[in-house]
């Protein structure tokens, strides 16, 4: 990382911690003052850069002390998306009404509309293009997915978001949009379900952390593409089995290091050694490794709890999200609907301000 | 040591420093981390605050190409603070080489 990367990076760091954008403006101000004084007096820019540390611990120090921007309306319009794609598909699915199930994305831009005094661009951009769509070529649905554009827009029209937060925001507008095309129109909705990987997948590379985006490339990349492939061939029996990978990955990511040290390491080696041994029995006694492996993902909650200190829900929501997908999947026959819950994941996000 | 206690620490030498001319952030780091093991992220959060609370003021100067720098200087309101705090630090520490010396009976 260089100067003007450190510099971008803290400024992505405040933004996200809410910072109202006059201080952030002062504090990129106040360090690249600093860093440039460190160099005047002789010292070289990665031993600063080093001395400084990680942009988001800097972030995290200086909001205890900062004014925040008032973001509950801005949270109502970034919620709005997940409750529209929650309604419309319970909608749809159980009650049959796909025929009016759409207009629930309303929602998107009468909320943006409710909340918003200015840059209104975010709401009509998408409304006109939404017309254009439906008039022009008869293109009500699918084109309603333009709405799930709007709080990306909003945050960018108003200079709020930051670029890691825009990508985020994007990448979720697409991949949402291309899993619904994919099933409206070839009606494959499994395995693209495999596609929500990429989300998070987006958010470790905007951390620009080349160790990290390594092991998310295998975890939410190649490990989904592995899924998608034994699949493809029908070879279905173990293959959940490979997300355990996925999950090792995720713990991994957190930075969880384990080295029987302390009292903390020996009580995480002995719960991963009783999960695994319940695992085997079960597996072995009933041969219901699938989804009994979902006790796996135990695992990294149970170390967050063990190693971290005021741990929040949002931590906890991948996980949970999985468990229960693939309980409603395998024993209700809900795959097509479970996907659902990985909604919780921004939601809760979004609601804690993460 | 404890942070908070550090902080604590860390921001009566930045007042005691700023009582005798005005400095930027990085001219009050090179003094305090002669002896304390601080950093910017240290020194800037407190300088920032007790700005923010009136015991500092900040002055800019242009100094050719670049943002102006800023240079930090006591308030009358800081001058109060930094005597009760010199008074209180040094009654602490009495008490406590008191104790230390073995004199708490």
């Amino acid at each position: 990382m260089n100067k003007k990367d450190f510099i971008s990076n803290l400024e992505d760091q405040l933004k996200v911690s809410s910072i109202v954008s006059s201080n952030v403006k002062e504090i990129v101000e106040d360090y690249k003052i600093m860093i440039d004084d460190a160099l005047e007096n002789g010292e070289e820019e990665q031993t600063v850069l080093n001395r400084l540390g990680r942009p988001s611990d800097i972030a995290r120090t200086l909001s205890r002390h900062e004014s925040k921007e008032k973001r509950s309306k801005s949270k109502f319009v970034a919620l709005s998306p997940f409750i529209a794609t929650i309604i419309f598909f319970v909608l749809g699915m159980y009650f049959d009404l796909w025929s009016i199930s759409w207009m629930a994305f309303l929602l998107i831009p009468i909320a943006g509309l409710v909340t918003s005094h200015k840059h209104n661009l975010s709401i009509l951009l998408p409304t006109i293009i939404f017309f254009i769509l439906g008039f022009g070529y008869d293109l009500w649905h699918p084109g309603w997915l333009i709405f799930l554009s709007v709080p990306t827009l909003s945050d960018l029209f108003e200079g709020n978001s930051s670029i890691a937060k825009t990508i985020e925001g994007l990448s979720f507008f697409l991949i949402i949009t291309a899993y619904m095309l994919i099933g409206f129109y070839y009606n494959i909705w499994h395995p693209t379900w495999v596609l929500f990987f990429l989300i998070p997948l987006f958010g470790v590379i905007n951390e620009r952390n080349s160790e990290k985006t390594m092991i998310a490339l295998v975890a939410y990349l190649i490990i989904p593409l592995i899924y998608v492939y034994l699949e493809y061939i029908n070879y279905s029996n173990y293959n959940y089995l490979i997300f355990i990978f996925t999950i090792l990955g995720s713990i991994n990511l957190k930075n969880i290091s384990i080295t029987l040290e302390s009292k903390k390491d020996r009580m995480m080696v002995g719960y991963i050694s009783i999960i695994t041994i319940l695992y085997i029995i079960f597996g072995l006694t009933y041969s219901i490794w699938h989804p009994t492996w979902l006790i796996f993902l135990t695992i990294p909650m149970f170390a967050m709890i063990t190693f971290e200190k005021n741990i929040q829900f949002v931590a906890f929501t991948p996980f949970i999200s999985v468990i229960i997908f693939f309980i409603w999947g395998h024993y209700f026959d809900g795959y097509h609907m479970a996907w659902l819950v990985f909604l919780l994941i921004p939601m809760a996000g979004i609601l804690s301000d993460q | 040591m404890n942070a908070q206690f550090k902080r604590g620490i860390v921001e009566l030498c930045i007042i005691k420093i700023l009582s005798t001319k005005e400095m930027s952030t990085y001219e009050v780091l090179g003094i305090i981390s002669k002896d304390l093991d601080v950093n910017e992220n240290t020194v800037y959060p407190i300088i920032r605050r007790l700005t923010k609370e009136g015991i500092l003021d900040v002055k800019k100067m242009v100094n050719g190409i670049g943002a102006p720098k800023k240079y930090y200087i006591l308030t009358p309101k800081g001058f109060e603070k930094l005597e009760s705090q010199e008074d209180e630090w040094n009654n602490f520490l009495s008490k406590v080489a008191k104790i230390m010396e073995g004199n708490y009976e």
